[in-house]
């Protein structure tokens, strides 16, 4: 295994090297070629050229795409070999590879062609990484804290900047630095540009150590948040820098802290603007669905760029843009553009993520940037490491004093060693003026340390630092919905508690907002429908009840107990009469219909449903004569013709052609009712079904292998008499067991039909990732229940010999139908007394069934 | 922490000797009392309140014994206990006593979802320190506080078992307002009360909605507490233990806490 992994990674490694330098080579061959191009050009215009190299014409895009190509597969390359990343964080190991391709390209070209300029790094890599963490951020954890984080973000930053500054140049006058032309307003520059902790880095190394979540959103918002400062603080001593020390008065200094109120607040008032304005947009995105995740994008782009016009903080902006608007446009936009938002976020932030991490490698490979000094390198890190320790205990122990959770001493120590510098510190670093501060390089350098230090030593070093101070870890646990239930209890017996009390605490602060929140907010931002449904419990609660529905699929699937619903027979049946290469042409027809009806099915291939039922039909008419049947026939034709109408495959720009037609459901169910009156005749009259087939177990098997059919399956279904194929896949699965002493009518078949519908109705929902549709959040339960009902029939089915029932425990939240006290005898009776079956079954209430039954007496 | 850890500012909650409430036996259990014998509780409001406190002030050493973790009180610093003694005379309106229609008439808590069963858990004896069962129609000061204690932040320097006597206390006061008939279970019928209260009333949600909700959360419980149940099983309802478990990850000793100020915020309030 590991030889295999370490192949793999050579074989990648190799491949990787050769596009680069093919790139590369391809990049400098046209450089040279350019001018002789051209005048090729002019020189040929009398014929046609049939082909044409032209490199420069697509150079720059090319060059970002492979690059984009690049960092992708070495991401793919490090996280082949997991036994690395688990000791090493990626973001280090991504650096690292930075170095190795950083060599390539230096080989190659003896300068260093690609680095991380600031404008790709502020404009193109950094607003989708903020993004991503605002629209993710755990809202009530970031605002329950937000005065802690606060007081880090900016004192601490102050601080940090402040003392980093003073100390260096305190060593610098004390001569420990040899000569070096920097002065006391560009060692404060240095400073500010190091202060901030960056949010890159501090997401990579700290969502691999799962430290508990007040810590990780103490460390992570304080590094979201401490940009609007870090950025004032650049400005004012840049400005400080240009205008030279001489012009600094008091006017200016009080200008400079304005300033700061200014930048930070507006940044925040910026995000704010465009998170309304995005939410209200959403509102009405109902007919141009296909693009309204686009908008997402855009606006939150877009607050970034306003932000920096107004030369406020962007990041700040595009934070609070993304908070802001989480709640409203999840709730506005249809779940699918949800999903949709959710992954393209995840996509942008950790692909920018990773080509920073390179990039921040690359750059490093740069003769120009290195001017060594080793006082100044190794003081720096010295005065960033301690400061930022001093800086957390001090205002944690003030901190601690307010907090009804104090942090503890390994929270500080985890907090002070999660100051990690990263790509931002790199990026202001590159900013500064050459004109100005002469020691450009060494400073680009020095930061370029810190930030290889506090991201690869002390990511390494983090995680065996927080296992052996035993910081209390991230409690990894299930959704339950009583937790759900009694955080909401919580919730409102705080408050209560603080109003009985008289405080006013922060719980009363929450309770006012959510009350304002929801009485003025969600009005304006929310679609009213959205509104409704927008309850907590409730999704949750939904969400359990869609896991539940797709576990109950799949278990069935695995179990073979949904058969009746999706029978493999019809199928069989249908390859028989007409061949294989009938089969050969309409297999993909149903794997494309199916696959689209059931998006997150994974075994959508084995419904083979639609264009089989047609000929299934025709073969039952000769043999069946009842009227209750070709009652059913009719309709069942019916269905079928239009079933098969909806099935067109179309190519759409703007809709995903998802068949939610009745019809379609109808049919399947009306098939299933057919089948089970197939098995249900042949088990009880001992008659073959007039459908004949013949034996062709081998075939049988070929054929059912490529449809995802595993082979024991197969082989069982052959295991016993092959005379009588197609009912012993029914009897087998129990319908003799249960069926034949059921009273068989017309009527019945009606009023179970729709029980069944409901099922699939369940189901087929799942499988599209609908919202509670049509009948609104109200009626949901209600489908629920009437699933239960389905499944009430189905009992027999799946308890069949030989099958395990599915455990109640297993499907939670779907259960309380099935363990009703009804259900059950029902089911036990079942399996005893024939007759009390039968009248169970019959007596068997017509849906819309009761509301679950789960009565305690 | 706002605590002051030792015993000189601290001051053991006032309690009443056995005769104070005439016909009330919920003074008969109190196993954890044995404090000093100058150690008089006052009814709030009298001129012997202030005498007493300061008594309280000076009686040191007295906040450790371990009694009072079991009992559920925390040590609450004199500054809190004025305050809520403030706050105490202006919901009773310099009564003695408090009635559930004073706790109906805080404007705040109108909107609060699950506001009876709040109030309910202020007159219940079982969150009192006794073991007297059932409820009264007038609470004192005293009783005020040791329900309010209920919600005090659990201390950093607790060892761990305090801080779980703690917790199961927080738990038990949990569990009490759930289970309104005192049958030692949460049955389906209490907690659907609760939940189609708690939902019902702060959300869009329909009543039935709520309801399976409830069932659903009910069923969680069974399947967790019991593990597999047969079909034909009948889950009782949610015993102590089994809540003891169901919560198990939850960090309910602070959750369950709020911050009592030492200033006076009374006055802010209406």
């Amino acid at each position: 295994m590991l030889r295999r992994g370490r192949r793999k990674t050579w074989l990648l490694g190799t491949f990787l090297c050769l596009v680069l330098v093919s790139g590369v080579e391809a990049g400098a061959k046209s450089e040279h070629s350019h001018g002789g191009h051209q005048q090729q050009n002019a020189s040929e215009i009398t014929g046609i050229p049939i082909v044409k190299f032209k490199w420069h014409h697509v150079e720059m895009p090319y060059t970002v795409a492979l690059w984009v190509l690049v960092a992708g597969v070495c991401k793919l390359v490090i996280e082949a070999n997991h036994h690395v990343t688990t000791v090493i964080p990626e973001s280090a190991l991504l650096i690292c590879f930075g170095f190795i391709l950083g060599g390539i390209v230096w080989g190659a070209d003896k300068v260093q062609t690609f680095s991380l300029t600031p404008t790709v790094f502020f404009f193109y890599l950094l607003p989708q990484i903020i993004l991503d963490a605002g629209y993710f951020m755990p809202n009530k954890l970031f605002f329950s804290n937000l005065g802690g984080i606060l007081i880090h973000a900016v004192i601490g930053t102050c601080w940090n900047a402040a003392t980093v500054g003073l100390s260096l140049w305190g060593c610098h006058m004390g001569g420990a630095m040899g000569d070096i032309d920097i002065g006391l307003l560009q060692y404060l520059l240095f400073g500010s540009l190091l202060a901030a902790v960056d949010p890159v880095a501090v997401i990579a190394v700290f969502e691999e150590v799962h430290v508990n979540e007040v810590l990780f959103i103490m460390v992570f918002g304080e590094s979201l948040l401490n940009d609007g400062v870090t950025v004032v603080l650049f400005n004012v001593f840049d400005a400080f820098v240009s205008l030279g020390g001489g012009a600094i008065d008091a006017a200016e200094i009080v200008k400079g802290i304005v300033s700061f109120f200014v930048v930070a607040f507006g940044g925040a008032l910026v995000g704010v603007i465009f998170g309304i304005l995005l939410s209200l947009l959403t509102r009405c995105t109902k007919n141009i669905q296909i693009i309204e995740p686009g908008f997402v994008f855009v606006l939150g782009y877009l607050s970034y760029l306003t932000a920096e016009m107004l030369s406020l903080s962007a990041i700040l902006s595009i934070t609070f843009c993304g908070v802001c608007c989480q709640k409203y446009i999840n709730a506005n936009m249809d779940e699918k553009s949800v999903t949709t938002v959710r992954y393209v976020m995840k996509v942008f932030a950790n692909g920018s993520e990773t080509m920073i991490f390179v990039f921040l490698g690359i750059s490093a490979i740069d003769k120009t940037i290195w001017v060594w000094n080793t006082g100044f390198i190794l003081l720096t890190l010295l005065f960033v490491f301690v400061y930022r320790f001093i800086g957390v205990f001090a205002l944690t122990w003030i901190q601690n004093k307010f907090r009804l959770v104090p942090l503890d001493f390994t929270d500080r120590i985890i907090m002070s060693y999660g100051g990690l510098r990263g790509a931002v510190a790199y990026g202001l670093a590159v900013l500064l003026d050459p004109n100005k501060i002469k020691e450009r390089p060494l400073m680009i350098g020095t930061t370029l340390i810190v930030v290889y230090f506090t991201v690869i030593l002390q990511g390494i070093t983090m995680k065996p630092l927080v296992t052996w101070l035993k910081v209390k870890r991230a409690a990894l646990s299930e959704i339950m919905l009583i937790e759900k239930v009694q955080n909401k209890v919580f919730d409102h017996m705080l408050v209560a508690i603080e109003d009985i009390s008289g405080q006013k605490g922060h719980n009363y602060m929450r309770d006012k907002w959510k009350n304002f929140e929801g009485k003025w907010l969600s009005w304006i931002l929310m679609k009213p429908s959205a509104r409704k449904k927008h309850d907590y419990v409730f999704n949750v609660f939904h969400k359990l009840n869609l896991k539940d529905a797709l576990d109950y699929v799949a278990e069935g699937e695995c179990k073979g107990s949904l058969e009746f619903v999706r029978n493999e027979t019809a199928y069989i049946d249908f390859k028989k009469k007409f061949g294989d290469d009938f089969s050969d042409i309409s297999m993909p027809e149903i794997g494309i219909d199916m696959g689209d009806t059931t998006i997150a099915n994974p075994y959508a291939r084995r419904d083979t449903v639609p264009s089989v039922s047609l000929e299934m039909h025709e073969q039952t008419m000769n043999g069946l004569r009842e009227s209750e049947d070709i009652n059913t026939h009719h309709l069942l034709q019916q269905h079928l013709y239009k079933g098969r109408k909806q099935h067109r495959h179309r190519y759409s720009r703007s809709h995903f052609d998802v068949n939610q037609d009745e019809d379609e459901v109808q049919e399947i169910f009306q098939r299933t009712m057919r089948n089970r009156l197939e098995s249900f005749k042949s088990a009880k009259m001992g008659v073959a079904p007039p459908k004949t087939i013949t034996k062709h177990p081998k075939k049988d098997t070929q054929q059912k292998m490529p449809n995802g059919k595993s082979t024991d399956k197969t082989r069982s279904y052959h295991s016993g008499d092959e005379d009588f194929e197609f009912s012993e896949g029914d009897s087998a699965s129990g319908y003799t067991g249960s069926f034949p002493r059921v009273t068989y009518t017309a009527g019945a078949s009606h009023l179970q039909s729709n029980p069944v519908r409901s099922l699939f109705q369940l189901v087929l929902r799942t499988g599209l990732h609908a919202r509670p549709g049509p009948h609104g959040p109200g009626a949901d339960p209600a489908l629920a229940g009437r699933g239960g009902a389905g499944q009430r029939h189905r009992r027999p089915v799946a308890e069949s010999p030989g099958r395990t029932a599915l455990d109640p425990s297993n499907l939670r939240r779907l259960a309380p139908l099935r363990i009703s006290t009804r259900s059950s005898d029902s089911f036990t009776l079942a399996g005893v007394d024939p007759a009390a079956s039968s009248r169970d079954r019959d007596d068997l209430p017509p849906p819309p069934s009761p509301p679950p039954t789960y009565k305690p007496n | 922490m706002t605590l002051p850890g030792d015993g000189e500012k601290t001051a053991q909650l006032p309690r009443a000797p056995a005769g104070d409430m005439s016909g009330s036996q919920r003074r008969s259990t109190s196993k954890t009392h044995r404090v000093s014998p100058g150690f008089r509780c006052v009814r709030p409001g009298s001129s012997r309140t202030r005498r007493s406190m300061g008594a309280l002030q000076s009686a040191p050493g007295q906040s450790e014994s371990p009694g009072i973790w079991r009992t559920g009180l925390d040590v609450i610093s004199f500054e809190q206990i004025a305050v809520l003694h403030k706050r105490f005379k202006q919901l009773s309106h310099n009564e003695e006593f408090l009635r559930r229609d004073d706790f109906s008439a805080i404007p705040d808590l109108a909107c609060n979802p699950i506001r009876a069963q709040i109030i309910e858990a202020f007159f219940d004896r079982r969150n009192f320190s006794g073991s007297a069962e059932g409820t009264v129609e007038e609470i004192g000061f005293e009783e005020f506080l040791v329900v309010l204690s209920h919600f005090k932040p659990p201390r950093h320097s607790m060892t761990e078992e305090q801080r779980e006597s703690v917790r199961k206390d927080k738990l038990r006061f949990l569990f009490n307002m759930h289970d309104t008939d005192n049958d030692g279970t949460i049955t389906l019928q209490e907690y659907r009360h609760v939940v189609e209260e708690l939902l019902s009333r702060s959300g869009a949600l329909g009543k039935e909605t709520a309801k399976s909700i409830a069932d659903a959360a009910m069923l969680e419980v069974a399947s967790i507490s019991v593990g597999h149940m047969e079909p034909d099983e009948f889950y009782e309802g949610i015993t102590f233990e089994h809540f003891l478990k169901l919560l198990s990850g939850f960090d309910i000793e602070h959750k369950m806490s709020i911050r009592f100020q030492n200033m006076d915020a009374t006055t802010l309030c209406k």
